[in-house]
Order: structure tokens, then C-alpha cells, then sequence
């Protein structure tokens, strides 16, 4: 149920007027991913659905096919190939124009609305222009600049924000006990408790110390060990630059602003890195991992260009 | 003929023209009956079922199995080659493996029968591939004075089936027992050079830069706009190989330790390698790199002219 959903305020205020059948057009919930975006709808479905007493452990039917993921009226759209492909619209579309099964109103959520190709976007232009009275349509996307005008302007936009370190740390320490590691991925994820529970079960601390041994590397000038070490971990190599991301940040925060480095556990041998640079370098180092994971979309081959960016600041440091 | 009364035929290797002749003699054994079957598709149990059927005609069979390596080879055929009696050959399976290395379940059938391997004869091989000329002259009763062998490998490459292909002609030509010259080759010869990515990533390196042109064209012609991402690859690993070698060179290393550090034979190295890596330096080819990152990216979106930035990045590398 709505109330369930924390630190959204503003979200549960919208999903809240669509349950209450005050608001009736198609929603687009901005922000990143694992903020509570899937779970709002998902919640909102089950407020609207629940046939019993609309409670979070409700057993009626309607509950207990929404818990399954089974219920016939409630449609999630996600990109297949990182795409929202135009059959699945399509499909959404035939769903839409009929009535509801057993809900008193179908719901319809396109998880990666950003995702969606033009022919697709296209394709929902008039469904989201007059949607059927008994439709609701919930569209998920990063950032509304990423879909294109014609859809966006037939949605409500509602923003999403980032979650609460201290939030995302009480979720955490449910299945975690080490304290020192449950505030690490909590700062890690920048917000998102999906991303910290994945994170947290699958061990993506040790990518993290991978990423800091490239570093040290660097300056130990060990070349081959570099490549080598970056082609070990080619398939994860995006996510590889986030934290090398958040690592260069730390270096240059870590003399005057410790309280705001991510990766606190570490502190002390990002505090020994800071004094084998300079910090105009480390800020050019920054500014290139931003640009190369902006470029990572273009499907060039990760594996050089981070062997590039290594080398490049590596080379910078001797003059 | 000998050999072909072994219950088991395996002939395996990356050299798909050989694969394939060795397939067709197999389909042409006149005394048995031939079931010509694909593996791409066939479970292991329809295989051995074909196997257990004799013909009605009481002619024994020969199963010409091609794509072996995508049979699963589970226990059903391992349990069939494990019970077949190597002086049962009232059935033979040929069977034709396309890959460089044995899958186990073939490797098993090898040891109650006959196995060849026809492995792609390596880039730098070309006394190897001089040996399988001067060979297969030989088996077609053809004398090839001095020359010829070489003049077919310059214009034929490493194309083995083009490679047949003439000493056949020339079979027809000259006839059986009788010696070829330069002067019937001129008469036969179809040129189609070819070229490879990595060729042309070798002779920039070497700072060749008519050969690398010259082979860039070749390759051009054969394979269109196709080929502008397997070039920039090429040059993408033989810069980050020059790279680490410069850098192993700059350090001091031994020869033997530089040979070891890039997984290569201390003699090549020496032979082949160090000459090239001494005609860079390491601001050369970091700035190839960060050449190569942008052409990286240029290729694989919708620049214009994306033939003119890979030929201008060879040539500069060869600068």
C-alpha cells in the first residue's frame, strides 16, 4: 500500500489522487533507478485492486496475484536489449482498449519510457492522448529529457528523489550486521536503495578494490599489470568507472572534506593516492571519467579507452 | 584404405576448406550407404539412432556427421562409442568437428578409430603453407619447379581453398607427372590478394606506410564499409602491445623479460618485434591512443567519410 512507500512524499501525494480517481491522465515518474519508482506503481496497483480490507498483507485475490506478479490487469513494460520495443507497445495498446478483468481499472507501467524507440514512442501517442476511462498509465524514466517531447507532454510529471543515506543504511542493516560496510554501500549507491541492495548482495565491494588497485597501479607504473588488470574486468567495466568515479572524488575530498567521502573504509590509502598527484590532475581525472561514461552509450570499446584514461593521467603526473 | 574400417572417423580443425573436402570424399564412399547429417540441431539420442539402423539392402553405413562440435555428447553416445567393438565397422561415423580443439565426447571416438586435424595455418606460417603447396602438387602428380610456390603464396595468401583451387587448374593444364613453370602459373592464375585487419595494424607499426595503405585498399575492396571496426580494433591492440613493450624497453628489461611480459616466443620477439617497438616513443604513441579512442568512437556513429579517418589514422601512426 502507499504508505508503505518511504521518503517520496510528493510521488505518494500523485499516486494517492490517481487511486482516489481524482486524477485520471497518464504519470511520468522521474528519477533514478531503485528509488521506489516500480514500487510506488506496484503499491498504488494494489490500493486500487485490493477487494478485502487494503491492507499491506491482504489475502484476497487481487493481492495475492499482484504479489505473484499474475494479475491480468496490471501490464509492466520493460526494454528487451535495452529497448521498449514497438510489439510491446503494441500489445499495451490492443490490452488498454479493453476493460478490466477482476481490478476495477487496468494499469499500465512502461518501465524505461526513456527506452522506448521512436516508432514505439509513436505508437502510445494517441492511447496516452485520450486513454481509456478505465486505464492507467504510469511511465518510468530517468529524466524527462530523455523522452522525446510529443510523450512527455501528455504526462504529469512527477519527480523522484534520491533516498536518504540513513534511510538506505536502516533497509541495509536488516541482512547486514557489519556497520562499516552496510554506510559504505549506502553512500555508494547515491540514493538508490536498489542499487545498494544489489550492491550489497553481490559483493560489488570487491570490484570496488579492484578499481582502487588500478589506480595504484598506475602510479606504481606497472604497466602491463594495468592492461592486464583492466581487460580482468572488461564486462564490468561501466559500473568499474562509477566507482572509479566516486574514488577520484574521495581523493580530492579526503584532506579537507573527510566527512563526505563515499568510501570511508578505505580512507587512509585514498589519503596516501591524494599525495602522489596533484589536485589539478585529479580533477582532470574526474572530469575525464565523467566524459567517458557519458560516451559509454556509444558502444565504443570500454576496455582501451579506460587504459587511455589511465595512462593519459598517469603521463600527465610526469609532466 | 585401411583406415576406413575403424567404427570412428574424426577430423577436426579451424581450416573449413579441408573440413569441407574431407566431408565430401567421406560422402563418396561407393561400398557403403551414406547418411549425411547435420549437428547443428541434432540431439545426441536421434544420432545414435541413426547409428543403430542398418540399411534394409545389407550394405553396411558410413554417418557423415558435419558441425560435430554441436552435439552435446552426452551419456546416450558416449555409452554407443563406449560399447562399439573397434572391429565392428558395419557402421562408421565420420565425423567432421569445426573447431581447433576436441570436444571430449570426440576426443573418445578418436581413440577407437582414425583422427586428422587440419589446423588454420597461423598468419606468420608461410613455409607452412609452402609445404601444403608443394604437397598437394604432389598428390596430384604435379612437379612445381623452383618459384612457384612461393609466387602462389604471394598472390593466394593463406587461402587454401583458392590455393587448390589453381593447382587443380593447373592439374588440367599440364597434366599428371609433369612440371609446372612460372610460365604456366602466369596462364592459370587468378590474383586475388587478400588482406587482413591485422596485417594492416602490423605494417603501420612497422611504419611501413605504403604496405599499410596498400593492404588497407585490399581490404577495403573485399569487405566495404565492414571493415572499418576490425582495422581500428587491429590498431587498437597493436598500439596498447607497443605501448607495454616501450615501456618494458624504457625500463631496461631484458629482451627475454619484455618477450615474457607480452606472452611472446624470445626469438620473434627479438626477430620481429623489438625493431618495431624501437621505432616509437612513448608520446608517439600516446597520442596514437588518444587518436584511436576518437576513431573508436567516429566508427561506430554516423560520421561522414569514416574510410578517410581510418586511412588518416594509419598514416599517422606510420609518421
Amino acid at each position: 500500500m502507499l504508505d508503505e512507500v518511504r521518503e517520496q512524499d510528493e510521488g505518494v501525494y500523485f499516486l494517492r489522487r490517481v487511486v482516489e480517481g481524482k486524477y485520471t491522465s497518464p504519470i511520468m515518474l522521474l528519477g533514478d533507478e531503485g528509488v521506489g519508482r516500480r514500487y510506488s506503481v506496484l503499491q498504488a496497483a494494489q490500493e486500487m485492486f485490493c477487494s478485502d480490507e487494503r491492507a499491506s498483507r491482504c489475502s484476497c485475490a487481487n493481492c495475492y496475484q499482484l504479489a505473484e506478479g499474475i494479475h491480468p490487469d496490471l501490464m509492466v513494460v520493460t526494454p528487451d536489449n535495452g529497448e521498449v520495443k514497438v510489439a510491446a507497445i503494441r500489445d499495451l495498446v490492443v490490452s488498454a482498449r479493453s476493460y478490466p478483468t477482476t481490478a476495477p481499472v487496468k494499469v499500465f507501467c512502461i518501465d524505461g519510457a526513456d527506452k522506448m524507440t521512436l516508432a514505439s514512442a509513436n505508437a502510445l501517442l494517441k492511447t496516452l492522448e485520450e486513454p481509456p476511462p478505465s486505464a492507467r498509465f504510469f511511465l518510468l524514466a530517468e529524466t524527462a529529457s530523455k523522452v522525446i517531447p510529443t510523450i512527455r507532454s501528455r504526462c504529469g510529471l512527477v519527480q523522484y528523489r534520491r533516498l536518504s543515506t540513513e534511510f538506505i543504511k536502516s533497509v541495509l542493516r536488516k541482512s547486514d550486521d557489519d556497520d562499516e560496510r552496510v554506510s559504505v554501500i549506502a553512500r555508494m549507491s547515491e540514493g538508490s536503495l536498489g542499487l545498494a541492495v544489489n550492491y550489497l548482495g553481490s559483493g560489488r565491494l570487491a570490484l570496488r578494490d579492484k578499481v582502487l588497485n588500478l589506480l595504484r597501479l598506475s602510479f606504481d607504473e606497472n604497466l602491463s599489470s594495468l592492461f592486464s588488470s583492466i581487460d580482468g574486468i572488461e564486462k564490468e567495466l561501466p559500473l568499474a568507472l562509477k566507482f572509479l568515479e566516486q574514488l577520484v572524488h574521495d581523493v580530492i575530498l579526503v584532506r579537507d572534506h573527510s566527512s563526505g567521502v563515499i568510501h570511508m573504509d578505505v580512507a587512509e590509502d585514498i589519503g596516501k593516492m591524494q599525495e602522489r598527484g596533484t589536485q589539478v590532475n585529479w580533477h582532470r581525472m574526474l572530469d575525464d571519467v565523467r566524459d567517458l561514461r557519458e560516451r559509454i552509450r556509444t558502444r565504443i570499446f570500454l576496455p582501451f579507452h579506460v587504459k587511455h584514461l589511465f595512462i593519459q593521467t598517469f603521463w600527465r603526473r610526469d609532466g | 584404405m585401411a583406415d576406413k574400417t575403424r567404427p570412428f572417423r574424426v577430423a577436426f580443425g579451424g581450416e573449413s576448406f579441408l573440413l569441407d573436402r574431407e566431408g565430401m570424399k567421406a560422402r563418396s564412399w561407393k561400398e557403403r550407404q551414406v547418411v549425411a547429417l547435420d549437428g547443428d540441431g541434432l540431439s545426441d539420442y536421434d544420432l545414435v539412432g541413426v547409428c543403430r539402423t542398418l540399411p534394409f539392402d545389407g550394405r553396411s553405413l558410413v554417418v557423415v556427421l558435419d558441425n560435430a562440435q554441436k552435439v552435446k555428447g552426452d551419456k546416450n553416445l558416449k555409452g554407443y562409442i563406449e560399447a562399439k567393438d573397434v572391429t565392428d565397422t558395419s557402421v562408421v561415423l565420420h565425423a567432421i568437428v569445426r573447431s581447433e580443439k576436441l570436444p571430449a565426447v570426440w576426443e573418445l571416438a578418436s581413440k577407437k578409430g582414425w583422427v586428422k586435424e587440419y589446423s588454420k595455418f597461423k598468419g606468420y606460417d608461410d613455409a607452412g603453407v609452402i609445404a601444403w603447396i608443394k604437397k598437394e602438387a604432389a598428390d596430384l602428380g604435379l612437379r612445381l619447379t623452383e618459384g612457384v610456390p612461393n609466387i602462389m603464396l604471394t598472390f593466394l595468401g593463406h587461402n587454401i581453398g583458392a590455393l587448390a583451387g589453381e593447382l587443380q587448374k593447373l592439374q588440367f593444364l599440364v597434366g599428371r607427372g609433369n612440371d609446372v613453370t612460372v610460365e604456366h602459373l602466369k596462364l592459370v592464375l587468378s590474383p586475388s590478394p587478400q588482406a587482413e585487419a591485422w596485417q594492416v595494424a602490423e605494417a603501420a607499426a612497422d611504419k611501413d606506410f605504403r604496405r599499410a595503405l596498400n593492404l588497407l585498399s585490399i581490404l577495403y575492396r573485399g569487405e566495404g564499409g565492414a571493415a572499418h571496426v576490425p582495422v581500428t580494433s587491429a590498431l587498437m591492440r597493436q598500439v596498447e602491445k607497443l605501448m607495454v613493450a616501450r615501456h618494458m624497453f624504457d625500463a631496461k628489461m631484458s629482451e627475454d623479460e619484455m618477450a615474457a611480459g607480452l606472452g611472446m616466443h624470445p626469438y620473434r620477439f627479438r626477430k620481429f618485434f623489438l625493431p618495431t617497438v624501437q621505432k616509437h616513443r612513448m608520446p608517439d604513441l600516446l597520442r596514437h591512443m588518444a587518436r584511436l579512442c576518437q576513431l573508436d568512437a567516429d566508427v561506430k556513429s554516423s560520421a561522414q567519410s569514416r574510410r578517410s579517418l581510418v586511412e588518416l589514422t594509419v598514416l599517422s601512426i606510420t609518421q
